[in-house]
């Protein structure tokens, strides 16, 4: 009788492995969501609670735009999370007290224009999030640049205008460490996400324990850029690795894997890149802040790296090499078979 | 990092899943009928020398090797030759040829050939009964084992590493007969050695069996043998039971790309098959049955001896039968094994194992270029590339990222986050390749 069931049954026949690991896109996304709820509530902290507004509107908007872009382009929409973390992000590196229908702009082109047109997740040459954030402010200059202080109470929509560290305006009255310690905080003016590099930095080592992200990026980039204005005469390498966007850019928004090189090696050059640009442009540059710019200008380059730059296979021997190797295994050869100590002469042969 | 260590390459830890690593081997029934596949090896397939209505017995020889690489197969019952038949492969699904014989019960077993004074054999000799025995390397790729012991002469071996990782998750054969037949596979070995001109060996066996490690090394120690035989502990990861990543972590030798461990000087071989060594040259026995393990989804999972040709259904219910909701059925592990068309298909040579289970596939979303296939690929290959490539049908490109190299042990598609099945997109790249390549 059982074997009648059995022969009954219909078999699943699919290509090995039939097995898999846990991890999956989704999930990926979410603990990114959960990782920049830290930036989240440093900007609501210290900019108050219209910053929530800002990254409500610019998820949704998100979400809308990418359920209607999929509907034109005759794809299925599906949650997968990744529109969520663009939306977060995009309203991250916004001014706190940004106007919605700004936000509402930018989300929208961020979707529509930088990931959809380009043809979904993970065929999008820039991050959506800083292609927006570009985007906003080529456009409206002047809503990109008004920045306020802090606030004194997080239900306070106070805007106190105040320049961020890297502005020109900027002085701080008290000691140095005094000055670290508040950057470090974020008690300082500038985006929604970017003050504090303390929270910024526990989502970031979140998303390495987790596995989601490599910290070869984060490393390289935020190194790179303490090395070379620590060489730059008049230059103070913890102030410019703390000011700015520099952590946010770093940890969430370098590691972008759709946008960044594949591999180990073309990692570090894309990290060191991204490094030198944002030195560049802060200290010779027009604009006080190219944390954004460093690293749209990388993504720009990841395709030439990922062609470029490839692990050695195992059991590569280069062309030049292959001889050798050759002439190696026949001297090793003879010497075994002739089981005499002969391996000096042959050594000697080859150096001849 | 490889930078720091050059025995080191990359894989996965899927979870190991041993439910059988204390279930001692035991007998399956002999099965009523017999499906014997002609190409149950690497190479050629086998010529069948019986015909319909003949009368076998257990051992007898019913197909002769096909060619240099191929190897006979023998009757795994007594009975009659009920028909031949045409069936598609377990392994590589090409159709061929299978000799049917339904068994009379009595296992009459064909007077063994079993060799008077073996140490007074000489290579040739031991060579001739290996073949003779119809061994392939039992590891699963099935290559003919008399192949694999006489290299060119211009490939002189100086080591032989012993394969007893097991690093496929479930499966506990090797392991068991590391536990149970342990004198028996380092008899194997010194005719392996001995046939090979060899003094160095290494038992490579992945660190999580303490016991199988621990049992080698007493064996090896108790043995008075003048060879130097070394039982490595190695780190339980997949596919550390890859012959290539075996003979790095071991050697630090990297195998040329498109060579074999001959060109480094080095022959990897199963336990499984110096047991079967063991057995053809010691009592003469033929290649006719293996240890499976049956596990996953089946009421009580076991380790089997099993007679080559019997329906896995027959197996199956001596294991208590499988859970009702599974539909997949795996020879093989579960990270390269071959999902099986139906419950009645026969085992053969290479069947380690049978993995009943549910289906688990997903389905496949878009690459997020994470790079988890490159970080997991112990060929050190871009696998995403290929996928890439052969969805827009540029199979030529996929030369530039030495897609031969790929041994297809799945570590890409098994951490690939977006559940794309890059074995299934390489092996099309492969076969394309090939087809091109042939014409």
């Amino acid at each position: 009788m059982a074997e009648e069931t059995v022969d009954q049954k219909r078999l699943v026949v699919s290509t090995s492995p039939h097995m898999h690991d846990k991890k999956n896109t989704e999930k990926i996304m979410y603990i990114v969501c959960l990782a920049l709820l830290l930036p989240i509530i440093g900007g609501v902290y210290f900019f108050g609670i219209y910053t929530i507004l800002v990254v409500l509107v610019s998820v949704i908007t998100a979400i809308i735009t990418e359920f209607l872009a999929k509907r034109l382009r005759k794809r299925e929409f599906m949650m997968d999370g990744s529109t969520i973390v663009t939306g977060i992000l995009f309203a991250l590196v916004l001014p706190p007290r940004i106007p919605l229908w700004a936000v509402i702009i930018g989300a929208a082109f961020c979707i529509a224009i930088v990931k959809e047109a380009f043809g979904g997740l993970g065929y999008n040459i820039f991050n959506p999030a800083l292609a927006g954030r570009a985007f906003i402010t080529v456009s409206f200059a002047s809503l990109m640049t008004s920045w306020i202080a802090p606030v004194t109470s997080i239900m306070s929509l106070d805007s106190i205008t105040s320049a961020t560290p890297l502005g020109e305006g900027f002085s701080y009255a008290g000691s140095t460490s005094d000055m670290y310690i508040e950057l470090l905080f974020g008690n300082v003016g500038g985006c929604i996400g970017e003050t504090s590099a303390l929270l910024i930095l526990l989502g970031g080592l979140l998303l390495i324990g987790t596995g989601v992200i490599k910290w070869r990026i984060p490393t390289i980039y935020i190194g790179t850029v303490f090395l070379l204005t620590w060489i730059i005469p008049g230059q103070d390498p913890v102030f410019h690795i703390l000011a700015g966007g520099l952590f946010l850019g770093a940890f969430f928004m370098a590691t972008d894997y759709v946008t960044c090189p594949m591999t180990a090696k073309g990692q570090y050059i894309f990290a060191f890149g991204a490094g030198l640009l944002v030195v560049l442009i802060r200290i010779y540059g027009s604009m006080p802040e190219g944390v954004a710019f460093s690293i749209l200008l990388m993504n720009a380059f990841t395709p030439l790296i990922d062609r470029h730059i490839k692990p050695k296979p195992y059991g590569f021997i280069p062309p030049e090499k292959k001889s050798k190797f050759l002439l190696k295994k026949i001297t090793k050869t003879a010497d075994v078979a002739d089981n005499s100590d002969q391996s000096d002469t042959n050594k000697k042969e080859e150096k001849k | 990092m490889s930078l720091f260590n050059n025995k080191q390459s990359h894989g996965v830890h899927p979870p190991g899943n041993k439910i059988t690593a204390n279930k001692k081997i035991e007998r399956a029934p002999l099965p009523k009928k017999v499906i014997l596949p002609l190409s149950q090896h690497i190479g050629a397939p086998s010529k069948a020398i019986v015909k319909k209505g003949d009368e076998v017995k257990v051992g007898q020889k019913i197909a002769e090797a096909g060619g240099f690489v191929s190897a006979p197969i023998h009757s795994t019952v007594s009975g009659k030759v009920s028909k031949i038949i045409e069936m598609i492969s377990s392994v590589t699904s090409n159709v061929g040829n299978a000799i049917v014989i339904d068994a009379d019960g009595k296992d009459d077993w064909v007077k063994l050939n079993k060799p008077s004074k073996i140490d007074k054999l000489s290579k040739k000799e031991i060579l001739d009964q290996i073949k003779d025995a119809g061994i392939v390397g039992l590891g699963g790729a099935t290559f003919p084992t008399h192949v694999k012991l006489q290299p060119p002469p211009d490939k002189k071996i100086d080591t032989i590493i012993i394969n007893g990782c097991e690093c496929e998750p479930y499966i506990t054969s090797d392991h068991r007969l590391m536990l149970e037949y342990g004198e028996g596979i380092l008899k194997g070995l010194e005719i392996m050695m001995n046939v090979l001109s060899c003094n160095n060996a290494y038992i490579g066996i992945e660190s999580n069996k303490p016991d199988a490690i621990e049992n080698m090394k007493k064996i090896v120690s108790e043995s008075n043998n003048s060879n130097e035989i070394i039982v490595e502990s190695l780190p339980a990861q997949y596919p550390m039971g890859a012959e290539k990543t075996l003979l790095k972590k071991i050697l630090g030798l990297e195998v040329p790309i498109g060579g074999l461990p001959m060109d480094v000087g080095v022959v990897v071989q199963n336990v499984g098959t110096l047991k079967a060594i063991y057995d053809a040259i010691y009592e003469g026995i033929p290649l006719i049955e293996r240890v499976v393990t049956v596990s996953g989804a089946v009421k009580e999972p076991k380790n089997v001896i099993s007679r080559f040709g019997t329906p896995a259904s027959e197996i199956i219910d001596y294991c208590g039968g499988s859970a009702s909701n599974a539909d997949v059925m795996i020879f093989g592990g579960p990270m390269m094994g071959i999902a099986q068309t139906s419950f009645e298909t026969p085992t053969t040579k290479g069947t380690n194992s049978i993995l009943i289970k549910k289906n688990t596939k997903e389905i496949e979303n878009n690459c997020i270029r994470c790079g988890t296939c490159v970080e997991n690929c112990p060929m050190n290959l871009m696998p995403l590339m290929y996928v890439a490539y052969v969805k827009k049908s540029m199979y030529d490109d996929l030369k530039d990222y030495w897609i031969d190299n790929c041994v297809e042990c799945g570590s890409c598609a098994y951490g690939c986050p977006a559940n794309i099945p890059l074995v299934q997109y390489i092996k099309v790249g492969k076969a394309e390749l090939k087809k091109r390549g042939d014409n």
